[in-house]
């Protein structure tokens, strides 16, 4: 029963604060569960769709039709035919695959790498703390996509220099959310408790504090993704990404643009598959940052 | 002499702007002040009086600009390493204002404490959990709570649970930087009363800082006045909150709603 | 229904409460906070509503000004000038805004801190007075010197991180003072205030109901405070007003439990005592309450009746208390003190002994 209101006799707080603190995050949350729910299965079913594409694709992907360009939906070709009459449906679901492994290769190594640095630069401060954010910045300053334009005209056109031209835009992000989610847990007193008992850095930093940002890193991770895999959509379109016979979503837009006029499911389709990964993967993003928290803002 | 405070200063350097000059404020200027084994001592002041930052001073949160602190006789290191810290941490633990934050939210306080035991090896892995629920027990916390994490419970139930991660460490001076101002009045007297039972059972001694005059007269036996960085009067707390001598003193007393008179209020 | 005739304002009544109870959202459902609250504040009276979490206070605060959360529901009535606030249109509320005044706990949350203290006093009188600027910017700089900021001239350009926290809280009140309203909710504004600083507001708050004729309704948790500036006192529990009494009697001679357990739970500045007499257990909001009187579990006064009604208000010596014991007085009442099991069933959190008083 005293469970029931935990911070009942706090005495100080902003009357502002009110709504988040007693009453759980639901009083003023902007996601009704169903929406969550929602994307939540849709994510799963495109996963799955990528993983069994071999399974359950009608068409090769690859197989030509030539007399039939720029086809509309028919029968036999649910959503239509390309440039080069391939079904279009085939190519979204064997196409699911590179667009969702190549976000997944940049997150798992900026994760890797930049998560590290961003401990260091807020624990070891000083001169490790200048260096890193300064080579950070250095990668801010450069508008994402044009460093990877660099980067992939350097390297070749190729899905594999496409992934790491946008892992080194996106190691800075990863590195900056850790740094400055330390460092605000860092002002907190139950760090200096510890710093109080002689704990060193380092277990502070992975005992302590790691566990109280794992929310919103994973909650960040979870934007990035999406992101991720629209700025390699992106380099796709622009032709610098995977190469046929390779299939990727932003290369099918590519391809599709020529014809547009003729059938707008060539762009319709891939589009539609791109919005429908990235919205749902917002949603969860902020869910996973919401999802009670009204019970955790104390102050 | 448990601890000794002399002529404690610190600095801070404040820029204006981002070419400013920078104007160094003098947050503590010269405070001394002596705590016996056992006392208890309160230091009084308001904001900016800087006592808050002498207390972070005594424990090792702060570099002091010039003085010392000294336990036992022996002056503690001014950048203390971790094992320096670890042995101030041995003879003195620090409670918190936010009694929320000053736990770690994804922690049980049971683990909590026990980290603490653990790390200064105060028992054997064996009889942690039995520690660990005697102090429990010794700060009221029924012991199925020890399982909970700070944001299952009150206000008041975090502050007793810091308190006994404070104790875990067998500090021999408990430095409580306000305590009790963030919890409603039922609960600060349950923690006041707390901390009078922990004096009698341990014999540790308290330094209070607050700016709650009635409470130090309850808790404590000795006071600090502290004024813009300075020690503007120290003694017993019957002679400086019966008998003030310094202006400031008297008009902080004058200030108390149970002595504030407003001209013609209707009586 | 006594509270009113038990200890009403003397002269006119700017502002009056009967049966307001407010509901908050919870989830999906609506949780009591409030509960069947009568309270008057007349002209030039400085009026306590005292509570610890959970009370209600700030809720009936918020009731009154319009600022209640999304989903909360109010019910009763809100009279000023003899109308109904809480059955009114939203135009017609909106138009009556200007005459509640509210200042809060935190001035620097609820000023913002990119605005000059100019931007931020003349927006009212640009808004609802139709105010030139200039206009505007001479009385914001009359209200300063009234809230006794010295230097007006200069403060109006200033920023609020260039203030102390007593300063900001002034140029709060001269912000709720710029659209000349006739109630004043205070809502713990001087609760993270220095004592010398909270003297001063204090002080101003009593000048300015003086020579303004303003209705102050002063929400602390601070029962001292309340008795040193307050004509009359509400306490409030659980959602529930549970004494009210005249400034000096509810200090002296307080009737019910939960007031004299607040009273005693502090310490006193004037002298020691070895232990505080507590109340045990925690407050707790309306939401929580269990059946009769809210308070039976933590009361060391308890007698069987009080688990099965709510006690009505009941007339005593300058006002009113909400117990079936009220007309003991307290020190019949501790004469009588029987520990009483339920108080220590409340008691899952902490070891104390009953030892009140």
């Amino acid at each position: 029963m005293t469970a029931a209101d935990p911070g009942l006799d706090l005495l100080l707080e902003p009357a502002e604060d009110l709504r988040h603190k007693r009453y759980g995050s639901r009083l003023l949350s902007g996601l009704p569960k169903v929406v969550v729910a929602v994307s939540v299965v849709l994510l799963v079913v495109i996963v799955t769709c990528a993983i069994f594409a071999p399974l359950i694709v009608p068409y090769n992907p690859n197989t030509p039709d030539l007399l039939n360009p720029y086809t509309g939906p028919s029968a036999a070709h649910l959503f239509g035919q390309d440039s080069a009459g391939r079904d279009i449906l085939s190519r979204i679901l064997y196409g699911a695959r590179l667009s969702l492994l190549g976000p997944t290769f940049v997150i798992l190594i900026a994760f890797v790498i930049g998560v590290p640095l961003g401990f260091a630069a807020a624990y070891a401060g000083g001169w490790a703390d200048i260096a890193i954010s300064r080579a950070f910045d250095l990668i801010f300053a450069f508008p994402a996509l044009l460093l990877a334009i660099v980067i992939v005209a350097t390297f070749g056109t190729s899905f594999y220099s496409a992934v790491f031209a946008i892992t080194v835009t996106y190691i800075p992000l990863m590195g900056r959310v850790v740094r400055s989610a330390c460092l605000v847990e860092r002002q907190k007193p139950y760090v200096e408790a510890c710093r109080l008992q002689g704990y060193g850095s380092w277990r502070i930093l992975v005992l302590h504090v790691a566990p109280n940002i794992g929310r919103i890193l994973v909650s960040q991770t979870t934007l990035y993704f999406a992101y991720a895999l629209l700025d390699l959509a992106a380099l796709s379109f622009l032709g610098l990404g995977a190469q046929p016979p390779q299939i990727d979503w932003g290369s099918m837009l590519e391809n599709a643009n020529q014809g547009v006029f003729q059938s707008a499911t060539g762009v319709i389709f891939p589009a539609l598959a791109i919005i429908l990964l990235v919205v749902p993967l917002n949603f969860v993003a902020d869910w996973i940052l919401e999802y009670n928290r009204g019970r955790e803002e104390r102050r | 002499m448990l601890l000794e405070v002399k002529h404690l200063s610190k600095n801070f350097q404040l820029r204006s702007g981002l070419l400013g000059r920078a104007t160094p404020l003098a947050a503590v200027s010269d405070v001394s002040l002596d705590v016996r084994p056992h006392a208890s001592v309160a230091i009084v002041g308001e904001t900016g009086s800087g006592k808050t930052t002498v207390a972070r001073m005594i424990v090792g949160l702060e570099t002091p600009t010039a003085g010392e602190v000294c336990v036992d006789g022996k002056p503690l290191s001014v950048r203390p390493n971790l094992k320096e810290r670890q042995h101030r941490a041995r003879l003195m633990q620090m409670v918190f204002q936010n009694p929320f934050l000053s736990l770690d939210g994804r922690q049980s306080i049971r683990a909590g404490i026990a980290e603490v035991i653990r790390h200064h090896g105060l028992a054997d892995k064996s009889a942690i959990d039995a520690r660990v629920a005697e102090l429990l027990q010794s700060v009221g916390l029924a012991g199925r709570l020890g399982a909970s994490r700070p944001r299952q419970l009150s206000g008041g139930q975090c502050q007793r649970a810091a308190i006994a991660r404070a104790l875990a460490a067998e500090p021999q001076l408990l430095v409580l930087d306000e305590p009790v101002s963030a919890l409603d009045v039922s609960t600060q007297a349950q923690i006041l009363n707390l901390l009078a039972d922990l004096r009698d059972e341990f014999g540790i001694g308290v330094l209070m800082i607050s700016h709650d005059l009635a409470l130090v007269r309850h808790i404590s036996d000795d006071v600090v006045v502290m004024h813009r960085g300075q020690v503007v009067e120290a003694g017993t707390v019957e002679e400086v909150l019966d008998s003030p001598r310094d202006p400031y003193t008297q008009q902080l007393l004058a200030a108390v709603p149970e002595r504030l008179s407003l001209s013609g209020a209707s009586d | 229904m006594t509270g009113p005739e038990a200890a009403g304002a003397a002269g006119d009544v700017t502002l009056a409460l009967r049966r307001v109870s407010t509901s908050l959202r919870v989830g999906s459902e609506l949780r009591p906070v409030v509960v069947d609250v009568d309270l008057d504040v007349g002209a030039g009276e400085i009026v306590g509503l005292v509570g610890e979490s959970g009370s209600g206070k700030s809720m009936t605060a918020r009731t009154i000004a319009d600022a209640l959360p999304p989903g909360a529901r109010a019910s009763g009535e809100v009279l000023m000038g003899g109308e109904n606030l809480l059955a009114m249109s939203r135009r017609r509320r909106r138009a009556m805004q200007p005459s509640i005044g509210m200042i809060f706990q935190d001035p620097r949350a609820f000023i913002d801190p990119l605005w000059r203290v100019e931007d931020h006093l003349t927006e009212g009188l640009r808004v609802h007075k139709g105010m030139s600027r200039a206009d505007a910017r001479a009385r914001a700089i009359e209200l300063l010197d009234t809230v006794g900021i010295d230097q007006p001239e200069r403060r109006i350009h200033q920023y609020p991180g260039e203030m102390s926290g007593g300063m900001l809280q002034r140029v709060m009140i001269a912000g709720a003072l710029s659209v000349e309203p006739t109630v004043l909710l205070a809502d713990e504004a001087t609760t993270a205030l220095d004592v010398t600083t909270q003297a001063g507001i204090v002080r101003l708050l009593d000048r300015l109901r003086r020579e303004r004729g303003l209705a102050v309704l002063f929400i602390t948790h601070d029962l001292a405070l309340a008795h040193a500036i307050c004509d009359r006192v509400y306490v409030m529990y659980a959602g529930r007003i549970v004494e009210v009494r005249s400034g000096r009697r509810i200090f002296d001679d307080p009737r019910h439990p939960y007031t004299m357990g607040l009273l005693a739970a502090r310490p006193k500045v004037d002298s020691s005592s070895r232990r505080l007499p507590v109340i045990q257990g925690t407050p707790i909001s309306a939401m929580d309450s269990p059946a009769g009187c809210p308070f039976h579990p933590r009361c060391p006064y308890v007698l069987p009746e009080c688990r099965e009604r709510i006690p009505p208000l009941v007339a005593v010596p300058e006002g009113a208390a909400r117990c079936v014991r009220a007309t003991e007085g307290s020190a019949r009442l501790s004469a009588s003190t029987q520990v009483s099991s339920e108080a220590d069933v409340a008691l899952a959190v902490t070891e104390e002994n009953t030892e009140c008083s």
